[in-house]
């Protein structure tokens, strides 16, 4: 037992107990892997859909997967718990800024098909930074708000996946480029989840049963 | 001197009537834990506070016979689950032991 007690430490060590098992960076390297298939599926989708509807797939199977996974394996292994006001108004805060960002993404994305952004062309190295400042904040966030240091590693993981996929733009078939970018990057953030998660099932062994 | 004798006794005093209840090292911690929560059950209390089955089972006793912890147990599916949270007296005494634990530290300086 530890001996200081601090309440600031205490909620900083449930909000930790929140994405201490790596399911979350396991299910991350789970989508950006599986978006590597995208180009490979796109063909065979239907045409307004082709570019949404495979990550959209991957999100979704991404979600039941943590529901079954949080239910049946984590939550028996770490128990269950309501947080109090601070612990909620963290969460309100972070709930705030990624729909913030996503209205913004959203924004940008639909941009181009309106035909108001058409004149302007972004390129090269100009692109990636310009994708990399679209997502990195919504990670950053992630990272400093819930206490989730391994965020701000994915961010830059995937971001280099962006790198990765736009410098092989020209030489390497579309498809060969999203496996070695996407892909690569994908299966090391999922091995790094799983190695955390692995680690998190042996320290948290099925309890017995409860004596109170 | 008398004066001086008089002072020390001031933020000394609230010491006597520190809640001996919750002063308990561990009571302690189940009390801080179950402060910054709305609830908690017993399998997250046992491994936020390193506690062995026995020795929180015992102190959560202690804290629902002075009424500072509710206990409501409870079945999910066929297994049992204890949900653990303070009363609104079990608040009211954390929060005093906490004014008066910073008046007694407050007051001693350092040398």
């Amino acid at each position: 037992m530890k001996e200081n007690i601090d309440l600031k430490t205490i909620e900083e060590k449930i909000l930790k107990t929140g994405h201490q098992h790596g399911l979350f960076d396991l299910l991350i390297g789970f989508i950006v892997a599986g978006m590597a298939f995208g180009p490979i599926f796109r063909e065979s989708l239907p045409e307004p859909y082709r570019y949404f509807l495979w990550p959209l797939i991957l999100v979704i199977i991404a979600q039941i997967l943590a529901f079954i996974i949080i239910k049946y394996v984590i939550q028996p292994r770490t128990g269950i718990v309501k947080p109090g006001p601070s612990l909620k108004s963290t969460r309100k805060k972070l709930l705030i800024f990624t729909s913030i960002h996503f209205v913004f993404l959203l924004i940008i994305f639909i941009l181009p098909f309106t035909g108001i952004a058409s004149g302007i062309k972004v390129t090269g190295i100009v692109f990636i930074l310009i994708i990399g400042l679209f997502f990195m904040p919504f990670f950053i966030t992630i990272a400093y708000l819930l206490k989730y240091p391994r965020a701000y590693v994915i961010g830059i993981l995937i971001w280099m996946a962006i790198i990765i996929n736009e410098l092989m733009y020209d030489p390497i078939d579309y498809r060969i480029r999203w496996l070695l970018s996407y892909g690569v990057i994908g299966l090391i953030i999922f091995f790094m989840g799983l190695v955390i998660f692995v680690r998190f099932l042996k320290k948290y062994p099925l309890p017995k049963e409860e004596l109170a | 001197m008398a004066k001086k004798k008089i002072e020390s006794d001031d933020f000394i005093q609230p010491l006597g009537d520190i809640d001996k209840i919750i002063h308990e090292p561990a009571r302690l911690m189940i009390m801080s834990y179950l402060y910054v929560v709305e609830s908690a059950d017993f399998i997250f209390l046992r491994n936020q506070t390193g506690l062995t089955d026995g020795n929180l089972s015992s102190h959560l006793s202690k804290l629902e016979s002075a009424g500072y912890v509710d206990i409501e147990k409870r079945f999910k599916g066929k297994k049992p689950q204890t949900l653990l949270k303070l009363s609104r007296e079990g608040r009211e005494a954390f929060e005093l032991y906490r004014k008066k634990m910073e008046q007694v530290l407050g007051g001693l300086s350092q040398k």
